[in-house]
Order: structure tokens, then sequence, then C-alpha cells
């Protein structure tokens, strides 16, 4: 127990001094882009940070590595870490075949940026709703559809595509397939763009993809459980990055309502907005819960109705306490949190995000009631 | 009983539509419908079509080329306006100067300002928040001293919308000092090009330029520049306010994205169906769809009781506060029935732009932008605190 929480304070500590030596959220402010924190965190060996030491990695659980998220969610650094470690990385270990575990040992070095394309325009986040197809062909798979905005997707090296793999890729009971491969495979076509929080997505064209029969690393419902596990664990991961957004948006906040006067007096001594603040502070509180009931949730593994629904659970709160937040401290402020100057709108429009990825309040409250009924 | 529209009312609404929708040009209407501001050119031929129609300034007496029409008709041709997508009246100088023009001005002043606001030769501004001064908007420290026959300005304001467009402003300053704070006020009016008047862009987080700081330094306009009496400026500002406040409740423009909402939800897929079918968007557009028509029926009672004299139009802090919640809370589902599209923000630059637009719906472009622009609704014109302020002292007398 004390060397998990030595390993915790030892990582967290790491990436601060990190963010604050290669990282300033106030590049938003001057309108500049956010710096490719990446091979940072190569050299803190959290690319490979949940991976055994004898696959290069830290061997450190998720539950060590959630306070060092928590930092990046406080200095608003996008690091992709969720998308190319918790979720894709992970999850090219977990296929556990011979060619998915190449691509996890350089993964795990940092040498490979796995991100999970699983997004489909229309398919409401819901992974039965793929509309991408594979077909056997020349002994191995020919894929053909389009994924839908990627985060990190503009410097991935891998992605992971869920595909169906029988006729009729409208059936919502089709069997579902994971592929990996290559961003240079012929017959793939990338389109980058920049998203408003300042990191970048991209939309993956699938065209007649041919790929060996060894890139298919998961089928069937073993497949789905293993991307309903990846996209709980960047849930997880997403619930922490968003504490740390929340506490520095309450200092923000609170600081200036104590020093901005009007009426004489620091706008933090009328009443409505000490209401406001203890708002904010019960939400927080609130969300620090959400954060650990994702974490708790990661080793519910045999219980995966439990774990979907505790996720969910955290989910629906955070998107919560996320709306709220942002927008009364944006209310706090008045007209300068709307200004590109000032830092607080920037985190405004990052909680604005987390409301909407991996599955928004609508989506988790679904999902749990779903869940409920199996 | 609720207000119900008669038959004349809906042949009136009939036949300002057909003229807008005969007349209004059809990129201003998709910049409105993507919450872009049309040119300012743009914005002067809408208006200058108006006017000639003789539908330049509906909410004026007949005297000063209103139009005579009822309160329900004014209404109406409001709602209609917005929601076929046409600009919005110049509020500042339409309905907030000129009404004070006609209550206080001198005759000189409503002969030379008042046609060119209905006509849009000028454009004006209004120069009020300081950056000490917002919620406490009488604590300004903006100053003009009377020297030689001129009032000499100087000082700062902020947030002052299309002040890099505008020909003239209308400015809230200190002209004395008093034991209060809310004596010793005046409104002047300026040319924008006078000398010594510097206007700085403030850029706001969907990147665009629509407000900005004003510096004043040692500007010069002659001493009749003033409305009405010098140091009543506070009585003018609220009369002014007044008036902002009931528009700002933007009935028609919610009315519109509430069909246009709708519109899309019918063309986006959503998990084998299309999202106007799923349960979670019907009972969300459903739940504001009935919060606008109790609000809509709140503001005809509004006016009816302003128009039959036995109240002022007190009721605005009511329909701003309310009519900015809707507005909110409209621009989020925006986001929802885009879905992960609406987090991209780069459609200015091929080829993203290009790969966008033919893959996500059209309104992606804009829905984040907009949302994040929506907040200030909840801020702006008095902020929602101070409206409950002003209901809590003025009505309830507490």
């Amino acid at each position: 127990m004390n060397g998990a929480i030595e390993t915790q304070e030892m990582l967290s500590q790491a990436v601060e001094q990190m963010l604050e030596r290669h990282h300033s959220a106030n590049l938003l402010c001057e309108g500049k882009p956010k710096p490719d924190l990446w091979p940072q965190l190569v050299d803190l060996g959290l690319a490979g940070a949940e991976f055994p030491e004898d696959r290069g990695g830290l061997a450190v659980p998720f539950a060590d590595i959630a306070p060092a998220i928590q930092k990046m969610g406080r200095a608003l650094a996008t690091t992709y870490l969720t998308e190319f470690t918790i979720i894709g990385g992970w999850l090219t270990e977990a296929c556990g075949t011979l060619s998915s575990r190449d691509i996890a040992s350089l993964a795990a070095a940092g040498e490979a940026r796995v991100a999970l394309a699983f997004g489909e325009y229309g398919s409401g986040g819901d992974i039965a709703f793929t509309k991408t197809s594979a077909v056997q062909s020349d002994g191995g798979w020919k894929i053909n559809g389009k994924k839908s905005v990627v985060v990190g997707g503009d410097r991935a090296s891998h992605l992971i595509i869920p595909a169906k793999i029988t006729p009729g890729a409208d059936d919502p009971n089709g069997e579902l397939a994971l592929f990996l491969l290559s961003v240079d495979t012929f017959g793939l076509t990338r389109h980058v763009f920049e998203l408003y929080d300042g990191s970048f997505a991209a939309d993956f064209d699938l065209r007649d993809v041919k790929v060996p029969a060894d890139r298919l690393i998961a089928r069937g419902e073993n497949a789905i459980d293993l991307i309903e596990l990846a996209l709980d664990r960047g849930r997880a991961a997403l619930c922490h990055e968003t504490v740390g957004l929340l506490e520095k948006v309450q200092e923000i906040t609170l600081e200036y309502v104590k020093t901005r006067k009007q009426f004489g007096q620091p706008i933090g001594a009328f009443q409505t907005m000490q209401h406001r603040m203890a708002d904010m502070y019960m939400d927080i509180e609130l969300a620090q819960s959400c954060a650990e009931l994702a974490t708790d949730a990661m080793s519910l593994e045999s219980d995966k109705n439990r774990r979907m629904q505790t996720v969910s659970t955290a989910m629906a709160g955070i998107c919560d306490c996320a709306r709220r937040v942002g927008q009364s401290a944006v209310q706090a402020h008045g007209g300068i949190a709307l200004t590109q100057e000032y830092l607080v709108g920037h985190y405004f429009k990052r909680l604005t995000m987390v409301e909407r990825y991996l599955g928004n309040a609508e989506y988790h409250v679904e999902r749990y009631i779903a869940r409920a009924r199996t | 009983m609720a207000y119900q529209y008669s038959d004349q009312d809906l042949a009136f609404a009939a036949e300002a539509r057909e003229f807008i929708r005969a007349n209004l040009n059809q990129d201003v209407k998709r910049k409105i419908l993507s919450s872009l501001l049309p040119t300012r050119n743009e914005r002067e031929t809408w208006q200058k079509c108006l006017a000639k129609r003789g539908w330049g300034a509906p909410s004026w007496p007949v005297e000063f080329g209103g139009t005579g029409w009822s309160v329900v008709q004014r209404h109406l041709f409001d709602e209609v306006l917005s929601e076929e997508g046409a600009p919005g009246f110049p509020v500042f100088g339409m309905t907030m100067l000129a009404p004070l023009l006609m209550k206080f001005g001198t005759q000189r002043q409503k002969d030379e300002i008042l046609p060119a606001i209905l006509n849009m030769d000028n454009f004006w501004c209004q120069g009020f928040s300081e950056p000490e001064a917002g919620s406490d908007l009488a604590s300004l420290k903006a100053r003009a001293r009377l020297e030689d026959n001129q009032w000499v300005i100087n000082g700062q304001k902020i947030w002052t919308t299309l002040a890099h467009e505008a020909d003239k402003i209308f400015l809230l300053v200190r002209t004395s000092d008093a034991p209060k704070k809310q004596l010793g006020l005046s409104i002047l009016l300026l040319d924008m090009d006078t000398p010594g008047i510097d206007v700085r862009p403030i850029i706001t987080i969907d990147g665009h330029h629509e407000v900005n700081e004003v510096f004043f330094d040692d500007v010069r306009v002659s001493a009749d520049s003033i409305i009405g009496e010098e140091g009543n400026g506070w009585t003018y500002a609220k009369y002014l306010l007044g008036h902002e406040r009931t528009s700002i409740a933007r009935i028609g423009q919610s009315r519109r994205e509430l069909k246009r909402l709708k519109a899309t939800a019918a063309k986006v897929p959503w998990r084998g169906q299309m999202i106007s079918d799923a349960a979670w968007f019907e009972r969300r557009h459903a739940a504001i769809e009935m919060r606008h028509k109790i609000l809509e029926t709140t503001t005809l009672r509004m006016l009816e009781k302003a128009a039959a004299g036995t109240k002022a139009v007190s009721g605005a802090n009511l329909l701003k506060i309310h009519g900015s919640e809707i507005q909110m809370d409209l621009a989020e589902l925006w986001m929802d029935v885009v879905g992960e599209y609406s987090f991209a923000s780069d459609f200015s630059s091929a080829p993203a732009a290009a790969h966008l637009a033919e893959v996500a719906p059209w309104e992606a472009d804009y829905v984040s932008g907009a949302y994040f622009n929506s907040r200030k609704v909840g801020i702006y014109g008095g902020s929602n605190e101070i409206q409950r302020n002003i209901i809590a002292k003025a009505e309830l007398g507490l």
C-alpha cells in the first residue's frame, strides 16, 4: 500500500515538473498551439506505464497513474495519454495475438501510437452500429468504411479498426472484429482537423484496405468486451483529468470573486456569488467521488455489467459537474471569461468537450439502464 | 385567458413573411443562421429595404417614421424577421438611443439623428461598461469636463459591441462629482472618427471580433452634444437599458432555432434511426418548446399591460432572464445534435474545411462557437444576477 502511494506521488510529481518545464496553459491565451508532450511522457516511462517490466513497462496499475492524469487536467495539457496509452496501447496488448504484441511492445516504448478508431458518423457512440465492414479476400481481409473524429488521429502511427465481418453491416447483431493496421496502409486516407480545445483529430476513409489475416486481433464477443473495457479505461482517465480541470477552474474563480470589486466590495461578499461558489465546491467533491468510482471499477473485470454501470455513473456525474462548473465559472466572471486572453475560457472549452467525449450524460444514463436489465 | 392571435394578426404575419422572403439576400440569411454577423454593408442594405417599405422602425411613434402597429403586430413582425433569418434592427440606435432622444432630446437632435438611424445612414454603438464598472455601472470613471464650450473626454470603455464598425457612439460619462455616484453622470453623443478615440479589438473564445475596448484621450466635442440635462445620465441609462432588456428575450430567434433543430435532427442519423426519433432528443426539444410557449405568453401579457398603460415594461427583467436561459439551452442542444463533429474548429483552412463540409452536418462549423458565445446572454444587458436584484427591489420591495 505504501509502495503504491509512493509510486503515485513519484509519478504525479514527475508529471507536474515536466509540465512546468514544457507546457503552459497561457499559450492558449496568446493564441499559440500547445506543445507535443508525447516525447516527455515517453521519457517518464508513462507510455508503457501499465505494461509488465519484461515488456518494457513500469508495471504500474491504473490507480497509480490517475493522480498524474489529474495534474495534466489542472495544467490543461493535451498529452493523448488517454488515447494512446490508456485506450490504444492497452487494447493492443490485451488482444494478445502475436502481431498485436509486436506493436504493443513498440507502444510500451512510445515508438508506436495506437488509436482506437471507434467513432462512426451516426453510430451514436454505440459500437453495435458500426458500419465499417471487412470481407475475406486473398487469404486476408478487405476493409471498407469511414471512421470519424479519432482524437489524436493526426499523430497516430497505428489504428485499431472495429469492423463487421458478417454480411450486412447494418445489422447491429452482426459479428465484429478488431483490425490493427499502420496508418500507412494502402487504401487508408487520413483527414486531419483541429478541435476547439486546441487538440487534433482525424477522420479515416478505408477503401478496399487489404490486410493479412494476422491483423485481425480480436473478434466476436471478446472484441466487444475488449473495446468496452478499453473505452471504460479511457473514461476513468477522463474523470481524473476533469477533476484537475475543475480544481483549477475553482481556484481561478475563487480568486476572482475575492478580488473583483463592484458596489464597493468584492463580488464574493454577495450571497448569490457565495451560493454559486458553494455549489462549485460541492460539484468538485462529487467529481472526486466520480473519479474514485471509475478507478475502483477498473478492478471489476470479472463483473462487466457492474463495471459498466459504475463507470457510466461516474461519467454521468462528471458530465454534469463539467457543465455546471464551466458555465458557473463563466457567469461568475462575466464578459472577461469569454475572451481569448483570459485563462478560464480555455478551461471552459475543454470542460465542454469532456461533456461529450466518450459519451455524453444521456449516453451514460441509457447505458446504465441497459446494463441494469441484463 | 391567454392571448390568441386573430385572423388579422395572422394575415399580417403572412404578408410580412412574404416580403422578407422576396427581399432578403440568401447569403445574409445563411450568416444569421450560422450565428455569424452580416457585414455592415449587408445590414445597411437590409435596413434600407425595410425603411423603404415603411417598416424600418416599428417600435417608433408614427410621427418619427414608425408603423402605427399594435404591440401584438410589432411582436409578430419581430418574430417573423427572426424566423426568416433577417438581420435584427440596429438595436443601439433604434431601440436604445432613439426612444431616449424622442423623450429628452432637442428638436435639432431628433431632426438630425432619428432619420439617419431609421435609414441606417449612421450606425451607433453604446459606450457604457468599463473595466471597473460592469454590473456596478454607476461607479464608472470615464470623465468629461466642460472647457471652452467643449466637452473634453478621458477614460476607457469595454465590451463595446461593433465599435469598430460604428459611425457614432453614445457615451455614459461622469460630468461632475456628486455625493451619490448615480448623480453626476451624463450621456454624450460623438462621432467615432473624432481625434483621440482608439478602438482595440477583443477576441472572444469563439475566435470572433465583435466587442472592443475604446479609449478616449482628450477627445473634444461641442457642448451641445449632450442629451437632456447634465447630471441626469443615470435616469436616462436606466430608461434605455429597459428597452434593451425587452428585445434580448429573443423569442422569435428561439422559435426559429427550435424549428431548425428539429429539421436538422431529422437528417442526422443516430443508431439506425434519425436523431429526431431518439427519445432523448424528443424530450429535451419538447421541454424547451414548452418553456418557450410559456415565455411567449408571458411576453404578450406584459405587452398588453404596457399597452393598457397599467404598467411600464418592468417585466422586461423576467423576459430577459428566461429568454436568455432558453437561448443558452438551445445552443447546448445543438451541440448534442451535431455530435462529435461539434468538436471540430477548423473550418477555414483547406483541406480540413473541404473534408468537413463533405462529411459533417453543415451546422458543425459554428455550433460550438455559438454555444461559447451564447453564454454572454446571461451576462450582457445587466447580468441575470442584476436582473434578479432589480425584481427583488422594484417588484417586491426587498
